[in-house]
């Protein structure tokens, strides 16, 4: 693995003029991190500030209540349905990025075009146009009806699998174009080497292409795994009030709790679920890939 | 380049010199920024009383939208003092009076005569009423119609797909109500009777809505053939053609309520909009332009409501003595805990 790595890593050449040349790039980079750290580290501090403070004294008294009572079962839920979307947006981004892979060149971008038009669509449009696929006098249901395949209309709406639906398919994008690009840097001649030692397409599939294209793979996975835990939109409108998330929690205790404390101390649990997620993913891919690059 | 440059400098200044005289010309009358809901509603409020309010004071109208008291809540919290007047629904009202988000409202009694007494504070009035309505699809329910809350429970008579609020406000009372509580009796709430009976309800939901617009919607889709839903969403998805009939019948009823948002800088031209919108014949407007109820018990004397108009309202229906006013009182300090229960309960 790592010798593999190792052949696509650039020379190691420090001239001064490339010295100067990164300083100059992140010279570049200030107005971004000054915007950035303005507008959104701030404002996270203070979120974070105010989660320690309960009635006016420094106390864990907002956490103590966010993981009472029935929350410690929503988060349960929102880390279920979040892992469910992944691992069906994971087996559905390989296939498909490979099927793209496999296409000739012009092609492979009208395929990557079809991808992204949804992935511009607003997720709110494109969640309102599954709940009209989906609802009981629905396409997929009077279809169904229509076929005589079933008698009663099926419930895909305001449920936990509506909802998943929903949620894969608005971000099943992002899983496709880390892979995608991971794919597309693969060096083809690997798999080549590997048939001309006798090495069947699947073993050369296996042992070469598949391992190769796993940091992009990871990638992917863990950004829909990420944003799948803090989705409001699709489970306030696909799960109809009956699938209850951490992101529609937030919202509620926003709205009726004079304290912002309250909302933030959920905030800030979800922030280090997702930070602990993301440390870990990048742990084990470091763990597994050793030096290997990946985005 | 230095060309473009030249044109965007001259576009600059003409753009600093229509400022200035801008401001030059509204100097001569003061603005008034008043928030509501939004949406069509905003503009059918507009028209009945904003509009002519702030040309009776002499103010120029900005308007802007809020949703709830979290809104406010954010807006005070901010040091903020762009915003004046702002319409919300009764129990964010009382949450905003407890949450020192309001300033005084200063009016007189003479000012608010004719506004039934629970709605008046000392920082908002309510201005107008609104029912909950027992609402269904005429093509689901071909026959026997429903009538009562105790109809919604009865699976077996009227069968078909159902919805709730997915809030506790109007769903406790309606609970309670079709359980067998006399309006009279209502409050305080028994929460955990009320609960109780939900629970049985609980297996015939298919959704709960979180706004009258998605609430409507699912009645058209034909998604949902019975909800409780509030009378001015009702009577418009009627007017648009949705086959609907709904029940006066044990209607809850909660208000909107006009206030002063904390601080504000135009606290006088405020408590004179809202003492205008108060007064009865401009209260009664709003008959006119939305399918809400004015709150002065006297707006129905001015003349002002056409008849059809008047025999709609829910609170001069015969079933009046069925129905009930939600206590926002009761429910501002307990909102939280019970929106949260409720979500948790129809979450299981």
């Amino acid at each position: 693995m790592t010798s593999l790595s190792g052949a696509g890593s650039r020379p190691t050449r420090t001239s001064n003029v490339e010295k100067r040349d990164r300083l100059h790039s992140a010279l570049l980079a200030i107005p971004a991190l000054l915007l950035v750290v303005l507008v959104l580290m701030l404002p996270l501090l203070w979120l974070v500030l105010r989660s320690f403070q309960y009635e006016g004294a420094l106390s864990l008294g907002h956490y103590a209540n966010a993981i009472a009572g029935p929350n410690l079962g929503h988060l349960g839920d929102t880390v279920s349905l979040a892992l469910c979307v992944t691992a069906a947006a994971a087996l559905l981004a390989y296939p498909t990025s490979y099927a793209i892979w496999l296409l000739p060149r012009r092609l492979a971008g009208m395929a990557l075009l079809f991808i992204m038009l949804p992935f511009f669509t607003s997720a709110l449009v494109r969640t309102y146009a599954w709940l009209i696929l989906l609802q009981r006098r629905g396409l997929i249901n009077s279809f169904l009806i229509g076929n005589g395949l079933i008698e009663r209309p099926l419930q895909l709406a305001y449920n936990f699998l509506g909802t998943g639906i929903g949620m894969v398919h608005v971000l099943l994008p992002l899983a496709i174009l880390p892979l995608y690009a991971a794919m597309r840097s693969v060096d083809t001649g690997l798999v080549r080497a590997a048939a001309s030692l006798g090495a069947s397409p699947a073993r050369a599939f296996w042992t070469i292409f598949f391992p190769l294209t796993m940091p992009g793979f990871i990638s992917g996975t863990v950004i829909v795994f990420v944003l799948a835990l803090g989705f409001y939109i699709t489970p306030a409108i696909l799960g109809g009030g009956r699938v209850v998330v951490w992101a529609t929690l937030i919202e509620t205790t926003a709205v009726y709790d004079p304290d912002w404390g309250a909302a933030s101390a959920l905030g800030v649990l979800l922030l280090a679920v997702t930070l602990a997620v993301l440390s870990c993913a990048s742990l084990l891919s470091r763990r597994v890939f050793g030096s290997s690059r990946h985005a | 380049m230095s060309h473009c440059n030249i044109g965007f400098s001259r576009v600059l200044v003409c753009a600093a010199f229509a400022l200035v005289l801008g401001n030059g010309a509204t100097q001569a009358q003061e603005s008034l920024t008043v928030l509501s809901f939004g949406g069509n509603f905003q503009e059918q409020v507009r028209d009945a009383w904003y509009k002519p309010a702030a040309d009776k004071i002499g103010v120029r109208l900005i308007q802007d939208t809020l949703t709830t008291v979290a809104d406010l809540r954010a807006h005070v919290q901010a040091g903020s003092k762009s915003w004046d007047v702002v319409q919300m629904a009764g129990a964010s009202c009382e949450a905003a009076r407890q949450e020192g988000l309001l300033e005084n409202l200063g009016l007189t009694a003479e000012q608010l005569s004719g506004i039934p007494p629970e709605m008046v504070t000392d920082k908002y009035v309510g201005v107008l009423r609104y029912g909950d309505l027992l609402t269904w699809n005429t093509t689901a329910f071909k026959g026997r119609a429903p009538s009562t809350w105790a109809d919604f429970w009865d699976v077996k008579t009227f069968p078909g797909t159902r919805a709730l609020d997915a809030r506790p406000t109007f769903t406790l009372e309606i609970a309670l109500l079709a359980d067998g509580v006399k309006p009279g009796e209502l409050y305080p709430l028994d929460v955990e009777r009320a609960f109780r009976k939900l629970a049985e309800i609980k297996p015939h939901i298919t959704t709960y809505y979180t706004n009258g617009a998605i609430a409507t919607q699912l009645l058209k889709d034909g998604e949902i053939d019975l909800m409780p839903l509030y009378e001015n969403r009702v009577y418009e998805a009627i007017r648009e053609g949705v086959p609907l009939g709904y029940s006066q019948q044990q209607a809850v009823n909660d208000i909107n309520c006009l206030a002063i948002a904390k601080g504000s800088t135009k606290i006088e031209q405020a408590r004179r909009f809202i003492a205008a919108i108060a007064e009865p014949s401009m209260n009664a407007r709003l008959a006119n332009h939305t399918f809400s109820s004015p709150a002065n018990i006297r707006a129905t004397e001015t003349g002002v409501i056409g008849k059809e108009r008047l025999t709609q309202l829910t609170l001069s229906s015969e079933v009046a003595a069925s129905q009930v006013t939600m206590n926002y009182q009761w429910w501002a300090p307990r909102n939280r805990d019970l929106a949260l229960r409720y979500k948790a309960f129809i979450g299981q």
